[in-house]
């Protein structure tokens, strides 16, 4: 595995779960991950830092290799891999699920952005939910395009 | 005394004439400028301010005079992809949401009378704060982009800015560093088609350059090769493929072929700095903002500057 990438990986009843740590690039061999064939693979990418063109790569061939009856679940999802989901086809394994992601938020009071976690199903017909700022309590905007950041949401499973 | 560009203005917006003489006057470039369709046969520079004009009009004048013109436009970044780059021989783009676009304008007009302007530093203010190092090898990418990074002042960026500079450095120095060297003899590509994970140690004449500069309103990203292979037919097929085609990533030997439209993607200004043979230079630029839906909503400027070898 890359210096530069870390997973831990468990397993239970059938239910796998894997942590990723650090950038997804062309060294990060996934190949390494060593686990019984199971029913739910959920990722966890809340520690990815970054990823490139041939991480994205990597990926998508990871995600391929799974048993195909096999449900992937994307939890904790950065604005990065938002991105990489919204726009590279693969990346999102069809029938996969995205169970949370972080979303950008702004206070205009406080002229602060607040990366919030939220749930998929907390977004009803393409509209981010109300959140309120932490510090001042008024309610914050949701600060991107509603049909540009929640597109996957169209395919989630 | 600096030659006199004769620059035509297509608009239908009120100020647009008055307020780009003036920035190019502050800019100090010479300048004489006309206003309307009749002069575009005989100006040097053709303004074509898509944002308030009809189709069919931008069309005509693409048609005739897309080489010599600059696309001031507000649609997105698939359209003036499809629409213009791939249909006519356009080199320039500028994103007409932008928070400097006459700053960019004045920048463009320059570069294009005189194609010798390299660096950040054309395109940020004299105030720029510019760190730059040089790459000899793939395993020094990363690492290098984590300490240039280090010297980037992000208070005024949303909070994801940091990591799609990341991306976009790392998407053109592996591109640098493999896709642009040839054999000088055969000039076939040399590293082209090897694996990512085999870390290449480059000659001292193939050595890479990457940059990060700031400024009050943008940060910058320059990475430059010593081959000048780079065409503009060839990033408007690139750039193409992958609009068009969400499975833009290739099971081809080497890279994944989708670093320069990631690139593109992340950049508020992408600009491509080509001296034929012997060097090319692309800039990405990100406008300082904490709002991501300002990035987002932000057209991306696209401009490709070509000098003959030696011309400088």
């Amino acid at each position: 595995m890359s210096s530069k990438f870390h997973v831990t990986a468990t397993e239970k009843s059938g239910e796998a779960q894997l942590e990723f740590a650090g950038v997804i690039d062309e060294d990060v061999d996934f190949t390494q991950i060593k686990l019984p064939e199971c029913k739910v693979y959920t990722f966890n990418f809340a520690g990815v830092k970054g990823i490139n063109s041939c991480g994205i790569r990597e990926w998508v061939h990871f995600s391929e290799s799974l048993p195909a009856a096999a449900k992937l679940v994307y939890q904790n999802c950065t604005q990065i891999i938002i991105e990489q989901i919204n726009m590279v086809a693969g990346f999102f394994r069809a029938g996969s699920e995205v169970q949370n992601f972080y979303a950008p938020y702004f206070c205009e009071s406080c002229d602060r952005e607040q990366k919030v976690l939220i749930t998929a199903a907390a977004v009803q017909g393409l509209a981010a939910p109300s959140v309120n700022c932490p510090e001042c309590k008024a309610e914050m905007e949701f600060d991107a395009i509603e049909e540009q950041y929640f597109r996957f949401l169209k395919a989630n499973a | 005394m600096a030659p006199l560009n004769k620059i035509t203005i297509v608009s239908r917006t009120p100020g647009v004439r008055e307020d780009m003489v003036a920035c190019l006057e502050e800019a100090q470039v010479s300048a004489v400028v006309y206003e309307g369709e009749a002069f575009a046969a005989s100006a040097d520079i053709v303004l074509i301010d898509q944002r308030a004009l009809p189709a069919t009009q931008v069309e005509s004048l693409l048609a005739q005079h897309a080489a010599r013109c600059i696309l001031l436009t507000d649609h997105d970044d698939g359209e003036n992809i499809t629409k213009a780059l791939a249909r006519f021989p356009l080199s320039h783009i500028i994103g007409g949401n932008g928070r400097s676009w006459l700053r960019e304008f004045a920048v463009t007009a320059q570069k294009m009378a005189s194609p010798t302007l390299w660096g950040l530093a054309a395109h940020l203010s004299p105030a720029a704060v510019i760190e730059s190092r040089t790459v000899g090898s793939a395993a020094a990418i990363n690492a290098t982009i984590d300490e240039l990074l280090g010297h980037v002042d992000l208070k005024a960026s949303f909070g994801a800015a940091e990591d799609f500079l990341r991306q976009t450095a790392n998407e053109l120095l592996t591109n640098a560093v493999y896709n642009a060297p040839v054999d000088r003899t055969s000039q076939q590509p040399k590293y082209e088609q090897t694996d990512r994970k085999q870390k290449i140690i480059l000659l001292p004449s193939e050595t890479v350059e990457i940059a990060f500069g700031t400024d009050e309103d943008n940060i910058g990203i320059a990475v430059s090769d010593q081959f000048g292979r780079l065409t503009r037919e060839m990033i408007v097929r690139h750039l193409l493929k992958c609009v068009t085609n969400t499975n833009f990533i290739e099971e081809k030997r080497g890279g994944a072929g989708a670093g320069l439209y990631l690139a593109f993607y992340t950049a508020n200004q992408f600009v491509v700095n080509v001296e034929v043979g012997k060097r090319t230079e692309i800039l990405c630029l990100l406008e300082k903002t904490k709002r991501y839906r300002h990035y987002r909503t932000r057209v991306t400027s696209f401009n490709y500057f070509t000098q003959a070898k030696g011309a400088a």
